[in-house]
């Protein structure tokens, strides 16, 4: 078997804050093949994008990565120093936000930030990067790119910045592509548009991607393997049609089932009760156990170790 | 250019919300024992306060006796001066010291009632005119913008000079050139905190226009008017200390620490305490007030208090 | 819904144009035609949901209805009254009828007053309920809404999302509303917190027989919760029909559209999409004819030209179209 492109282990990321120390990533563990898609799900405050600025060596104060392992094809992302892990990012490691607006400069022009990427990494010069910044733009599927390349960034709308965001990361055709929430400040049309071509260049480039959302129905669109976090812990992880079709920790079968659907109609939908715990004050035992239909007195007491369920199916229940 | 990727990690601060809070008033105090320059600023200001309610009490002397046989003597530690007269004499053997503790009293109250008077005008304003728009705030802001285009110190001049120098028309003059200052903020925090949801949300359940304005803008803007107005106390102090220097200010027989630097601008080559001392007390007291105002931005600012947690 | 159908809300020819200004010295030199001739009527007890993408007019229509914004052209007739043609006053009691949820649970509460004073807002201002007694039907709102008499003396910076969206809820409920506008209620929330407050709302129109006007984006809420659903584009409405009937026989391009682009939470399902190419049009300077001829993948000469009108079909069912897709057809989607 291949080594995988990306391994994540007993990663732990703490912020500490004047009220305490937050566990935002508390011991995750997981891997990225080449050319994969792995999803990572959750609500808000479970860690997922904190879990992806970690790996791109982007945690700022009070955040720290407090302990595990980060290898990328090899390479341990967290021994390197500042400035390897720079030629890094933009390069091998790319990643994409929710808000493109905010992450372009509003005073440079398109071609100048992308092309700022070619002159960084392939050392290339003005003309030699405005033509591989046109030539980019294309295959995100930008009409008329010679135009838009040099407007500013104000002058597109989010889907256009959107895409203008995935050439800039995929412009030195990097091995693996964090996209945080890439489509949820659009809307669902536009959506549609750059879901398309997420998957389109994953085919083509064979990047790994690390999907990161709330939207469970981009993940079944999307990925090949999910991971389901909670309270800064994964609960599940299963290939994406074992994880739909047969859902094993509670918090998962959970959230499927709160989710209205176009294809039936039912009177009330499943709702998990109460809402995520406070990070400060973490109940014992299993994280989830206030909030579950099934917690028993055991889920009180001890903490479930994340286990395989099923062939290749990991749950962190003692009941999965 | 960096990589526009580092703008974005301000994302993972949004770490744990539901924190319970402890008492405003212990929160408050722990936040200000944190910031070492605004337990400064707190304490310097507590001590002018103090001298200043107290000053009768603690004066060793009264600020306006003459001694003749004791003009400009020296500190205490300097060779002819002596522990009655802590801080020396003036020309006219009054004691420095006891002058200066008097004088707090005007600095203070020119600096407070000044700000009350510009920041009463300028909150009814900015309210109105941003909470209505429209012709009503067209016309505010156009005398805003004409008020700007005077300069102060001269508009300042001009009225002093016909209405006869007082404590009253300073306090009326330091008022009114300052009032554009607040009406420009307060109208910019109504028009963002006008767009916000419970705004509409009174409207939805047919609260009046007053209703809106005192109960729901009023308390969210009045933060940044605090903090602003706190630093302006400090810069009042040193217009009064000016126009006080310029001997339009305060006039004998009260004291204050504008005329004193007035007065002992003459002797600053024989008898430098005289001058020297007045100004320590208008910096220290200005530093200990802007102090006390940066801490209180840093805490009542929404951006800066979601830093802080 | 079909044994009484009582109107309750008519909107008729509503239109609000936004002027922009360019220079320094404002002179009006365009509209934005955020909403541009919409008509609908909600009967009492249903829940019509008003789908669109942002800037299709969805909520400014919501707002106008609200009286928070004032129409440019059209009436609203709200319980038999024309509620342009009546005075400040009538107006004033008449609204207490007509309520909304906001979508920013952290924006529609002042974060300077306690719980109390936030859901008993609405009954200090029309004087409905005074001392102990308002008191009383505080704690009685809260309880309806799921949260305890507890909660009344905390700031809403104490809440989570759900319970701040759910104090919002209160609120709204305070006055004995007929109708009340969800203005994207659901969408700022987590997703296990969602179905939470679907379900509230669900609840609370069966035991107060309320009317809703759910106005929102994502369409499987919309679809949980709606009797019948009006597709906005560009200010228009372009389609109107019983849910069911919408979603199994869409009629519109856009509307076919939008479905398809719906991602389903199902690995199975993947599907080929239909995707729209392009943007959409500025409202500024929408295209000639029909608004959506520039993206649709069915155009023809005379869509360029001539704007369709709204106009019924089948029973109940609207469509805006020059080339309505036929009734029941499956093979567009390939």
């Amino acid at each position: 078997m291949e080594a995988n492109l990306l391994e994540v282990k007993h990663l732990q990321t703490h912020f500490k804050t004047e009220d305490g120390v937050v566990p935002s990533v508390n011991g995750v563990s997981f891997s990225v093949a080449k050319g994969e898609t792995l999803a990572i799900v959750g609500e808000s405050g479970c860690g997922k994008s904190v879990t992806s600025l970690s790996i791109m060596g982007l945690v700022a104060p009070p955040g720290e990565v407090v302990g595990g392992e980060i290898w990328l094809e090899g390479q341990n992302l967290l021994a390197l120093s500042k400035k390897e892990l720079r030629k890094l990012r933009g390069n091998k490691l790319s990643m994409i936000f929710q808000e493109p607006m905010t992450s372009l400069n509003p005073v440079f022009t398109i071609g100048n930030q992308l092309g700022e990427v070619f002159r960084q990494h392939r050392q290339m010069d003005k003309k030699e990067a405005r033509a591989h910044s046109v030539e980019m733009l294309e295959h995100v599927g930008i009409p008329n790119a010679e135009k838009i390349v040099d407007s500013f960034p104000h002058q597109l709308s989010g889907g256009m910045r959107q895409r203008v965001m995935i050439a800039m990361a995929l412009a030195c055709n990097p091995a693996l592509l964090i996209a945080d929430e890439p489509t949820t400040a659009l809307d669902v049309t536009i959506q549609a548009q750059i879901l398309e071509l997420l998957k389109k260049l994953n085919k083509e480039f064979q990047t790994g991607v690390i999907l990161i959302t709330h939207d469970l129905g981009v993940v079944a669109e999307m990925a090949d393997r999910v991971v389901v976090m909670y309270a800064g812990e994964v609960v599940e992880q299963a290939d994406v049609f074992s994880l739909f079709a047969e859902p094993k920790h509670p918090y998962t079968k959970g959230l499927l089932g709160s989710l209205p659907k176009l294809d039936e109609n039912r009177e009330e939908l499943d709702s998990i009760p109460g809402s995520v715990p406070n990070p400060l004050d973490m109940p014992d035992g299993c994280a989830f156990h206030p909030r579950c239909p099934a917690a028993t007195e055991e889920c009180k007491q001890n903490k479930p170790q994340l286990q395989e369920v099923a062939l290749n199916h990991l749950a962190r229940c003692f009941y999965a | 250019m960096s990589l526009p990727l580092e703008s974005q990690t301000a994302q993972a601060g949004s770490v744990g919300q539901a924190v319970k809070k402890p008492g405003q008033l212990r929160r408050l105090a722990r936040m200000l024992l944190k910031s070492k320059t605004g337990t400064i600023g707190l304490l310097i200001v507590i001590v002018v306060v103090f001298m200043a309610v107290f000053a009768s009490a603690i004066a060793p002397h009264d600020p306006a006796k003459t001694q003749a046989a004791q003009r400009l003597k020296p500190p205490m530690w300097m060779e002819g001066g002596s522990p009655a007269n802590p801080l020396g004499t003036d020309n006219l053997g009054r004691d420095v010291l006891s002058r200066i503790i008097y004088g707090s009293q005007v600095s203070l109250m020119v600096g407070v009632c000044a700000v009350a008077v510009a920041g009463a005008i300028g909150v009814v304003l900015g309210l109105v005119s941003g909470y209505f728009g429209g012709i009503v705030d067209n016309l505010i802001m156009r005398t805003v913008d004409s008020f700007l285009a005077i300069p102060n110190i001269l508009f300042m001049l001009v009225i002093l000079t016909v209405l006869g120098p007082s404590l009253t028309t300073l306090i009326l003059v330091l008022g009114f050139t300052n009032w554009v200052k607040y009406a420009r903020i307060i109208r910019g925090e109504v028009l963002s905190v006008k767009e916000r949801d419970f705004v509409r949300a009174a409207r939805t359940v047919g609260a009046s226009d007053g209703r809106i304005i005192f109960t729901h803008i009023l308390p969210n803007v009045i933060s940044s008017f605090i903090v602003v107005s706190t630093l302006s106390v400090a810069t009042t102090i040193i217009a009064e200390a000016s126009l006080s220097f310029l001997g339009l200010g305060i006039q004998p027989p009260t004291v204050s620490w504008g005329g004193m630097l007035s007065d002992g601008r003459q002797y600053l080559a024989t008898s430098w305490w005289v001058a020297t001392f007045p100004g320590v007390a208008i910096t220290i007291t200005v530093l200990g007030i802007m102090f006390l105002g940066d801490w209180l931005r840093d805490i009542l600012d929404p951006r800066m208090k979601a830093r802080a947690k | 819904m079909d044994q009484t159908k009582e109107p309750l809300l008519v909107v008729k020819g509503l239109k609000k144009h936004f002027p922009f200004k360019k220079g320094m010295f404002s002179k009006e030199t365009g509209y934005v035609r955020a909403v541009d001739g919409v008509d609908f009527t909600v009967y009492r007890g249903e829940t019509l949901g008003i789908v669109g993408e942002s800037g299709c007019g969805k909520s400014t229509t919501g707002q106008m209805i609200l009286q928070l914004l004032e129409p440019t052209e059209g009436e609203i007739w709200f319980e038999g009254k024309n509620l342009s043609t009546l005075g400040k006053a009538e107006v004033r009691t008449l609204r207490q009828h007509l309520q909304m949820i906001f979508q920013d649970p952290y924006s529609s509460l002042n974060p300077r007053m306690r719980v109390e004073e936030i859901v008993a807002e609405p009954l200090r201002v029309h004087g409905t309920h005074k001392g102990s007694e308002l008191k009383e039907k505080v704690v009685e709102l809260l309880r309806l809404v799921g949260l305890d008499a507890h909660h009344m003396s905390r700031h809403p910076h104490e809440f989570s999302g759900g319970q701040r969206q759910r104090i919002g809820i209160a609120r709204a409920l305070a006055l004995n509303p007929s109708l009340i506008v969800c203005d994207e209620p659901v969408s700022a929330l987590d997703v296990s917190i969602q179905s939470q407050v679907l379900n509230l709302l669900k609840k609370l129109q069966k035991e107060l027989k309320l009317t809703y006007i759910f106005i929102a984006h994502g369409l499987p809420a919309v679809k949980h919760i709606s009797d019948r659903i009006a597709v906005m584009y560009l200010g228009k409405i372009v389609e109107l029909a019983e849910r069911d009937e919408l979603f199994a026989n869409p009629r519109h391009p856009y509307t076919e559209a939008l479905l398809s682009a719906v991602p389903i939470p199902d690995p199975t399902q993947r599907k080929e999409r239909i995707v729209l190419q392009g943007d959409l049009p500025n409202p500024a300077n929408p295209p000639s004819g029909c608004h959506f001829h520039t993206r649709c993948p069915y155009v023809q000469d005379v869509c360029r030209q001539t704007a369709p009108t709204l106009t019924e079909g089948a029973a109940g069912h609207f469509v805006s179209c020059h080339f309505p897709l036929a009734q029941s057809q499956e093979g567009v989607m390939g």
